[in-house]
């Protein structure tokens, strides 16, 4: 923890609903939740908000759009910066985590067609090729070999920018692009800076697809609903599914397959029986909770969170891996138990605003876990190597070596 | 076939299960808890295959797992549902 700590750059403490021991919630959190179950804690950048700990508490809140609105809260978060009117309006355009119903279901509308589960079912023989030829790549490099960098990154990476329509050749930089813009530890300038180069680069891609429309995701949206979005919410839209697309599977990818290494009684299960994958996957989601809150909502209306008064117009935020941790809500909930099968968790968050991608992630686990411990029988961490990412809105790994 | 909703009133038997196609987003929890009784339809929403499943495990973790609060069962509400059918 230490070290990770000091990894934090700037003279921002990192906030409560951040801190970790390596997978485990810091005891100040979770004392929070089995304590005073709504409290005020600083977030990194300086504000003070209502941090929602407790399971039940975290669904109700997230259940309720009217009251805790996404429209508002990322006003808050927006008006931290210098930017003009306009120009919020135009970073904001397509970003379905700005807005509260009408205008996201408006767009979430337009995405859930390509997010069905038969869909997903469609790209299944892609992810497993994909998967196999890191793994062969891996393989016939043989050991050792970051996971991270040559596994857990790239596949889902690989898949987002096929699915979208992302030209191969422009990965790396989106890549890089990403992972700066989430890094909490970059001073703001900085990822300001990233963020204005990330939404150049979407908009040259929206510009070309509306040229040449593909079959791919991008494409479908121009073709269907090309009338209906403007070219800013295409890029916003574009750049939302890319950014969500490579962080979060890749962090559990790398997160979960080190959380299994250090459980070799579980991992053992995972491996050896096909059925257990899906369970797994989804103990997983819970146990790691790689988000560690959603989006700030501001409420609409003074309202009342577990006894507790929030006056409106405050600042909510939910500590989604404290929730998911609430011995209320689930048995022994610090115990990596693959064979619990429970998706009550709320690891892709809850309400209108569930994760869009989850059904795509879903696959791409169980894809990726099961295929890396049957290729590699015997992985093993390289002790020291592991390299928690701490100061980031993604929870995860940068860096773990691994042999077999 | 609503005749059987009745039975929904006892712990594993048969359910009286409902979907708002307006609140639906589409996330498809319920495909995945319960695949014989929801689909997703070309734009993704939800469409019941049957209305009054038997497995009301299954089901039951559908609706708590549903994201978006789309899907209610209503042979739960024993009493008000019994007295409008009368
Ligand atoms: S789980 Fe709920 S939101 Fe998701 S598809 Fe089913 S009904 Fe719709």
């Amino acid at each position: 923890m230490t070290e990770t700590t000091t990894r934090a750059r700037g003279a921002t403490e990192m906030p409560v609903y951040m801190r970790r021991n390596e997978f485990d919630p810091v005891p100040e959190l979770t004392a929070l939740r089995d304590g005073p179950r709504v409290a005020k804690v600083r977030t990194a950048f300086g504000m003070d908000v209502w941090a929602v700990t407790r399971h039940e508490d975290v669904r109700e809140v997230l259940s309720d759009a009217g009251t805790f609105s996404n429209t508002l809260g990322m006003a808050r978060m927006a008006m931290m910066d210098d930017l003009s009117d306009a120009e919020r309006a135009r970073m904001r355009a397509g970003n379905l985590l700005a807005f509260d119903p009408p205008d996201h279901t408006r767009l979430r509308r337009m995405l859930t067609a390509e997010f069905t589960i038969r869909r997903m079912r469609r790209l299944e023989p892609r992810i497993h090729e994909i998967v196999d030829e890191h793994l062969d790549a891996m393989e016939a490099k043989g050991p050792p070999s970051d996971l991270v960098a040559d596994f857990a990154l790239p596949v889902p990476s690989l898949v987002i920018c096929e699915l979208l329509g992302v030209p191969y050749a422009d990965r790396d930089d989106f890549q890089r692009r990403t992972g700066q813009l989430l890094d909490m530890s970059l001073p703001m300038a900085e990822r300001r800076r990233v963020g204005l180069e990330s939404r150049e680069y979407m908009a040259t891609l929206v510009t070309r697809t509306q040229a040449d429309p593909g079959e791919d995701l991008l494409g479908m949206l121009v073709r269907e609903h090309g009338d209906d979005l403007s070219f800013d919410e295409l890029a916003g839209i574009a750049s939302l599914l890319l950014i969500a697309g490579h962080e979060t599977t890749s962090n559990m990818l790398g997160l979960g397959t080190l959380a299994l290494l250090r459980h070799p009684d579980q991992l053992a299960i995972v491996r050896d029986d096909p059925d257990a994958i899906e369970p797994a996957v989804e103990e997983l989601l819970r146990w790691l909770s790689i988000v560690h809150s959603g989006t700030m909502k501001t409420t609409t209306a003074d309202t009342e969170i577990g006894g507790v008064a929030i006056p409106k117009g405050d600042t909510v935020l939910c500590a989604l891996p404290a929730a998911n941790r609430d011995p209320r809500s689930i048995d022994d909930p610090d115990r990596l138990d693959v064979t619990r099968g429970a998706i009550g968790h709320v690891a892709f968050g809850h309400g209108i605003h569930h994760c869009l991608g989850a059904p795509l992630a879903r696959m791409e686990m169980r894809i990726g876990f099961a295929a890396l411990l049957r290729r590699f029988p015997t992985l093993a961490e390289v002790p020291g190597t592991a390299d928690f990412r701490s100061f980031h809105v993604i929870y995860g790994m940068a860096k773990m070596e691994v042999t077999w | 076939m609503s005749g059987s909703t009745d039975q929904g009133h006892t712990e594993q038997g048969h359910v009286h299960v409902v979907a708002d196609r307006d609140v639906c987003i589409g996330a498809g929890m319920c495909v995945m808890s319960a695949e014989d009784v929801f689909d997703q339809d070309d734009d993704g929403l939800v469409r019941l295959l049957v209305e009054d499943p038997a497995d009301g495990t299954a089901v039951r973790r559908a609706v708590e797992g549903c994201p978006s609060g789309a899907l209610r069962i209503a042979a739960e509400q024993t009493e008000r549902t019994a007295r409008a059918r009368n």
